[in-house]
């Protein structure tokens, strides 16, 4: 520090005095595999040591495809399981392994009562066993202690944990240091994301994120088949559901 | 040949000393109302060995006395050559407290001589008794040595010849009740002025034979090595069971904890000497005068460890019902397999690498139920229920990647509904489809039904995204989420 600069450098220039504009961003996080929001994070992804909280009222928005990419570079990299606390549905092995996860390392694990679940997400987040631990928890038995807990057990176990909560969530103070809320745009397959909490930065309003496929479009021939098939069956034409998405519904009038 | 001798000086006690859950009230071993031996807090209350047993009570009044357990003492110490069998194949039992150790091919890989009498005796300490070791080129030899704790000089490397000579040289000194002679030639040698074995080495061997007859010439052919002395090998057991009888009820699951330490360190050692590893082990809880509760602890894969093996016994203990006081503890092994262990990194990592992938299995299925931990599989078959299963994890390095699904032109649901959930046409925007399934007109009775599920990629009105079928009644089914 020089005496030259004026009193406010001086000021500014001291090591104790954070500036949020001046955030380095690090880049050990696991990327998110969207481009965007990794431009929105400190760690350029996902953490690989902490407590990510995503928010939504519904299931079935999205939700497991915005993680899927990460899971499936956490899968390709680390030797270590992906633990899936409770889920509410069956996490189906064919979808998991068309993008790109690897379901011999995951872990379903079913227990029978909300005091079970939290001991074993806290157990699976800090034994060191897990790459990520996915937790859907019982929201009225959450403290924000055991949050507390369970982000101090990230960094014991080195592991991303995850928590999928409710939206009315986001009124309640949380521990966890990415807060990101999930609802459905008017478009399919896209998902919009709005950060409630992030290191290094303020919260961002509303981002749509089109989210990750590998699943291919249906081709002309396979859909001329498909109603062939459907003919023969019986029905008539009229019959058929109207298929409304633009691709789909060009070709299928092409079929008809 | 070399050998060598691990003798428990204080044996008898230490065995029935384990009856008691803490190691700090003052103890003696007591015969025809006499001490005969104290551990450290008997010692440090004022107790001397030979003192009448009214005494040592009135000395301490919290002292536990023991008789000899013959039958405990004589199953302690298979289960200790047991344990050092790790050492050398070569074991053999020297009744009442001596174990006999060849280890002529074990000195390299155990650090030479000084290092593998420091690794026994750091056995033998960790299982809870001091030892005194003798080395010698004849098993009587090593035996009379540890005895009368003569330390001989050995070379650091030492040749076949350079040992012998010195423990010749260290022989020479032992005085006679250490040696295997019975009492009444011991005495006959004291009164005519021979302390010494050097002295008794001296004396011509005629002479000896004609006044002591030919067992005295026997021992000392077979101690100076001029006479073979083979031994009985132990063979070691294929079961690993111990068990505890306490002197005191056991009412408090934490206060088990300590004696099903004991007994889960000795498991280890026993594996580790086996060189196997335990997948499942039961605890037997034996009350007074009921029936016994039994406990099995099952692993995913080999474990040795005394740590893992007690973390996930007490996550199973946690969840019993012990209604009544526990007299005594037992543990068997019920299923082995052979030790493999685990490949660690090289580098980075070090504070994780202590942890197993099976270890997390385990404790989930100890606190949660055996079959609330699953792995996932995908499975060969078009119908979408069908087309996954719920399978034991695959432990292990190697994990097989699953092939993706070799329709690529298809779209599954991350999410799939247990059963599928009545929905309404109205509320569904269709996206992708019809895709056919044939769902099995050939698992249901009426086979010349056709069953078959129209499925397509809809969005519901409350804006998730769903997989939903049409079956040929016409109802709507929303079978999974592609959350």
């Amino acid at each position: 520090m020089t005496h030259r600069s004026g009193p406010a450098e001086a000021l500014l220039a001291h090591p104790d005095l954070w500036r949020a504009d001046r955030i380095e961003p690090r880049s050990q996080g696991i990327g998110t595999g969207y481009p965007t929001l990794d431009a929105l994070l400190i760690d350029r992804g996902w953490p690989k040591a902490g407590l990510v909280e995503l928010l939504s009222d519904r299931v079935g928005i999205g939700e497991l495809r915005l993680l899927g990419p990460a899971l499936a570079t956490l899968n390709a990299d680390e030797q270590r399981w992906v633990a899936w606390i409770d889920p509410p549905h069956i996490p189906y092995a064919p979808a998991l392994a068309e993008i790109g996860i690897d379901v011999g390392k995951q872990l379903w694990v079913r227990p029978t009562s909300a005091d079970d679940a939290l001991w074993a997400t806290e157990h699976a987040v800090k034994s060191g066993s897990c790459s990520a631990v996915l937790a859907w928890l019982d929201e009225s038995k959450l403290t924000p202690k055991d949050i507390r807990r369970l982000k101090l057990a990230t960094r014991r176990g080195e592991t991303l944990a995850v928590l999928f909560r409710p939206g009315e969530a986001a009124r309640r103070q949380s521990m966890a240091e990415l807060r990101i809320a999930l609802s459905h745009t008017t478009k399919p397959d896209r998902l919009s994301v709005e950060i409630l909490k992030r290191r290094g930065g303020w919260p961002i309003a509303r981002l749509e994120l089109p989210l990750a496929q590998r699943a291919t479009r249906i081709s002309r021939f396979d859909l001329r088949e498909q109603l062939t098939t459907w003919r023969s069956s019986g029905r008539r034409a009229w019959q058929l559901p109207r298929i409304e998405q633009l691709g789909a519904s060009r070709s299928a009038r092409i079929g008809l | 040949m070399l050998w060598f001798c691990a003798e428990l000086p204080a044996f008898g006690l230490e065995v029935c000393a384990r009856r008691m859950i803490d190691d700090v009230r003052p103890a003696t071993l007591v015969e025809d109302n006499r001490v005969l031996a104290c551990n450290d807090a008997a010692f440090a209350d004022g107790i001397t060995i030979g003192s009448s047993l009214a005494t040592a009570h009135s000395i301490s009044p919290g002292l536990v006395h023991f008789c000899r357990d013959v039958a405990a003492e004589r199953e302690r110490l298979r289960f200790l050559a047991d344990a050092t069998y790790r050492f050398s194949a070569s074991v053999s039992i020297q009744e009442p407290s001596a174990i006999l150790i060849e280890v002529d091919g074990s000195l390299r890989l155990f650090g030479g001589l000084y290092g593998l009498k420091r690794a026994l005796i750091g056995l033998l300490g960790e299982l809870g008794h001091r030892a005194d070791i003798g080395i010698g080129h004849t098993p009587l030899a090593a035996l009379a040595l540890a005895r009368a704790r003569e330390n001989c000089e050995l070379p650091r490397s030492p040749g076949p010849d350079g040992i012998k000579s010195a423990v010749i040289e260290s022989l020479r000194r032992i005085p006679l009740q250490h040696t295997e002679l019975d009492a009444d030639a011991v005495e006959r040698f004291s009164n005519m002025g021979i302390e010494t074995l050097g002295q008794v080495f001296r004396l011509p061997t005629a002479e000896l034979g004609r006044r002591f007859g030919p067992k005295l010439l026997d021992y000392l052919e077979r101690i100076s090595g001029q006479k073979p002395d083979p031994r009985i090998l132990v063979t070691p057991v294929e079961r690993f069971t111990a068990e505890l009888n306490f002197l005191q009820t056991i009412s408090s699951k934490e206060a088990l904890s300590f004696p099903m330490h004991r007994l889960a360190r000795d498991l280890e050692h026993w594996l580790i000497g086996r060189q196997l590893g335990v997948m499942r082990l039961s605890w037997r809880f034996a009350p007074f005068g009921s029936t016994a509760t039994t406990m099995e602890v099952e692993f995913a894969r080999p474990q040795q460890s005394n740590q893992t093996l007690l973390s996930i016994s007490r996550l199973k203990l946690d969840a019993l019902d012990l209604s009544d006081e526990v007299l005594s503890l037992r543990l068997t092994t019920i299923r082995l397999a052979p030790w493999q262990d685990e490949n660690r990194p090289l580098f980075g990592r070090a504070e994780l690498a202590g942890h197993s992938p099976a270890e997390l299995i385990d404790q989930f299925k100890a606190r949660l139920g055996d079959d609330a931990c699953t792995g996932i599989r995908t499975r060969d078959d078009h119908r979408p229920e069908f087309a996954w299963t719920a399978a034991p994890p695959i432990i292990g390095t190697a994990t097989q990647r699953d092939r993706p699904a070799p329709r690529s032109t298809v779209r599954r649901p991350l999410a799939l509904l247990r059963t599928p959930k009545p929905t309404r046409r109205r509320q569904l925007t269709l996206l992708r489809g019809p895709e056919r399934i044939d769902v099995g007109w050939w698992s249901t009775a009426d086979v010349y039904e056709p069953k078959h599920r129209d499925y397509f990629v809809a969005r519901h009105a409350n804006g998730s995204q769903c997989w939903v079928f049409v079956d040929r009644n016409g109802d709507w089914f929303i079978h999974g989420y592609f959350s």
